[in-house]
């Protein structure tokens, strides 16, 4: 009679052995995915400085300001000094540019580029040449005011070739067009 | 005994050796043919150093070195080489051997022959010198091409029933450009040489007609009797070119449109929408619009009772205006400025065109065409002067990135009339004294800029045909 445990048997077994554990594993149900944890980012102060209007409309008035920034990125950081921008001067001569209430602008950075989408609303104010000026070269100088190279404005998520009638939007903004 | 053969080379046998050798020996032969078919030697063309191809014992140039001096518009199969009032058509032979052979016919202007003709040498056309020469009439001798110095050899007139001819005799082909001043017909001949006299004849249409030089080159002066025309044209001979000047009463005067645009100048008066209750930009615009229209000016408004044009109208005409005026209201939450500012565009506009025709402004037709900047200032100055004169005081701004008097390519600005949230100046702003006084003198500056303007543009004769108050 041949013998039963011979190492070829017993390799065979243990293959054997394996695929069946090897089969089982993989036909068990996936487990259910666990929701990663929310990790907010810490609320740092920033320090921005806020462009507004002077009282003849005719220049700047700067505004040194703490504002609380979720994170550190320039996207963030921007977001706020518009939000900021929008509620107006705290304190100091300076003239908020648009009513009180106005929608906050959006903004994106793309490297050293700002976008600025300018709400549909902004289009109906009736300002004068002044006016507009201070809307966009305040919002400009604000953006720039720590870097960045220029500020391009949509109009309602489009390009527009002006906003009031009075100056030209269809290239980007920098600190030379808005110089005092 | 040896040791171990690491490579093993086996040695090919006699006959494959054979003819291989037979095979390559051709190859070899050929390239060393093509190489020694064409040298390079030094070239002095229209006296500048150049370099020429020496190809089949003639002496070749490359289309880049010759671009400089002719215009080369290659046509396959064929190239058009044009200079000198010549036309010349060569046919690309793609076998350099036999384009440096007379095997070809070549076109000088209307005649055909048998000569040496344009050819390819990697992938660069080159042409034959002496074929150039012969039908661009240059002189050529090997190593050297030059060209005939331009200049006015002699200078005649004759008299006519119905025209004047005028016959200047070049040594070659020059461009030639006209320009009416006045009365007078310059015509610039670039590049020529002359020595300035004036020369009196017996015609009827021209009496008198004089010829100077200069930097850019030499100008041939023809006063126009009243109502006389004038025609010019070139007869091309081999060795000289002949321009000849016809003035008579039958022929139609070229004046370019861009030069006549200031004898009826459009004045386009832009409107901003009222704020608050007044609509004094429209009041302003409507009298100052009529006092212009009377005096026999083209006056256009952008905005009227019923609407405004859309802002791409409002573009357009800006465009086309010789003129162009925005008259706003100012308004701002919070502030208590007050009185009347003149914003003047300040830096580059963004209308791109304009931008490069300002910077060819040494050009008649682009400084026609695109105003260099000073008439804002100078059409400003004037309206500060009409309105200080009525008492009203004017702050100024200059302010870059304006819309459309950044794309007006003449006289553009802004006046804003006053802020009507305050209170004195809303007092001041509902009189129809003050809108009269504004009006007034932005007609009155408006009609002194445009006719200065149309005297310095278009001479005397266009300040007395001009319309104007």
């Amino acid at each position: 009679m041949r013998r039963l445990m011979t190492p070829i048997n017993i390799l065979g077994l243990l293959l054997l052995a394996i695929t069946i554990g090897v089969r089982e594993v993989v036909s068990r149900p996936p487990t259910a995915p666990s929701l990663p944890p929310l990790q907010l980012e810490a609320v740092q102060p920033q320090s921005v400085t806020l462009y507004f209007s002077n009282a003849q409309v005719d220049g700047y008035v700067k505004e040194q300001r703490t504002l609380q920034v979720e994170g550190k990125s320039p996207g963030k950081v921007a977001q706020a000094q518009l939000g900021a921008w929008v509620r107006g001067p705290l304190s100091g001569k300076g003239l908020r540019v648009v009513p009180q209430g106005s929608t906050e602008p959006d903004v994106w950075v793309r490297g050293p580029h700002f976008v600025v989408n300018l709400p549909r609303s902004y289009a109906a104010l009736s300002y004068g040449l002044g006016g507009e000026r201070l809307i966009i070269c305040t919002l400009t100088r604000t953006l720039l005011e720590t870097g960045g190279k220029d500020v391009l404005f949509l109009v309602g998520g489009q390009g527009a070739p002006t906003l009031l009638g009075h100056l030209d939007l269809r290239r980007p903004w920098d600190k030379v067009d808005c110089a005092e | 005994m040896n040791g171990p053969r690491l490579i093993s080379r086996r040695r090919l046998p006699p006959r494959v050796r054979t003819a291989l050798l037979a095979a390559l020996l051709p190859g070899l032969l050929m390239i060393g043919a093509a190489g020694a078919q064409y040298a390079y030697s030094k070239l002095k063309l229209a006296g500048r150093d150049a370099q020429a191809t020496l190809l089949g014992g003639a002496e070749y140039a490359s289309e880049t070195e010759l671009r400089g001096t002719l215009r080369i518009i290659r046509e396959s199969p064929y190239v058009r080489v044009q200079g000198l009032g010549h036309d010349l058509l060569l046919p690309i032979d793609q076998d350099p051997e036999r384009a440096a052979s007379t095997y070809n016919t070549v076109q000088l202007d209307t005649v055909r022959l048998q000569a040496r003709t344009a050819t390819l040498l990697n992938g660069e056309l080159y042409l034959p010198l002496d074929t150039l020469a012969r039908g661009l009439g240059a002189q050529y001798k090997t190593g050297s091409f030059s060209l005939p110095a331009a200049a006015i050899a002699n200078v005649s007139s004759r008299s006519g029933k119905d025209t004047d001819r005028i016959v200047l005799d070049l040594t070659r082909d020059a461009e030639v450009s006209a320009a009416l001043s006045g009365d007078v017909l310059k015509l610039l001949l670039r590049g020529v040489t002359t020595q300035a006299s004036s020369y009196a004849t017996r015609g009827a249409f021209v009496p008198k007609f004089s010829v100077s030089g200069g930097q850019g080159g030499a100008t041939l002066r023809v006063p126009l009797g009243a109502g006389a025309g004038y025609r010019y044209f070139k007869v091309v001979r081999p060795g000289s070119v002949r321009l000849v000047i016809d003035v008579g009463p039958g022929l139609p005067r070229n004046v370019a449109r861009l030069v006549d645009e200031p004898r009826s100048p459009l004045i386009v008066l832009d409107p901003a929408p009222a704020l608050g209750g007044s609509d004094l930009p429209l009041e302003v615009a409507r009298t100052t619009g009529e006092l212009l229209s009377k005096a026999g000016w083209q006056v256009k408004l952008t905005r009227s009772a019923a609407g405004r044009l859309s802002i791409a109208e409002r573009e357009q005409m800006a465009r086309q205006s010789q003129v162009f005026v925005t008259l706003s209201l100012g308004r701002f939450p919070g502030t208590p400025r007050r009185g009347l500012t003149l914003y003047q565009p300040s830096g580059e506009p963004d209308a791109l065109i304009v931008s490069a025709l300002r910077e060819a402004q040494s050009d008649p037709l682009a400084a026609a065409a695109v105003g260099n900047g000073g008439e804002t200032k100078r059409l400003s100055e004037l309206l500060l002067g009409e309105l200080g004169t009525r008492g009203l005081k004017v702050a100024t701004q200059a302010l870059p990135r304006l819309y459309l008097s950044g794309e007006a390519p003449h006289a553009a600005f802004e006046l804003e009339l006053g802020w009507p949230q305050n209170a004195a100046d809303l007092a001041n702003l509902l009189t129809p004294q003050r809108t009269a006084k504004v009006s007034e003198a932005l007609a009155l500056s408006v009609a002194t800029f445009l006719k200065a303007r149309l005297s310095n543009t278009v001479g005397s004769d266009g300040a007395s045909t001009g319309g104007g108050p």
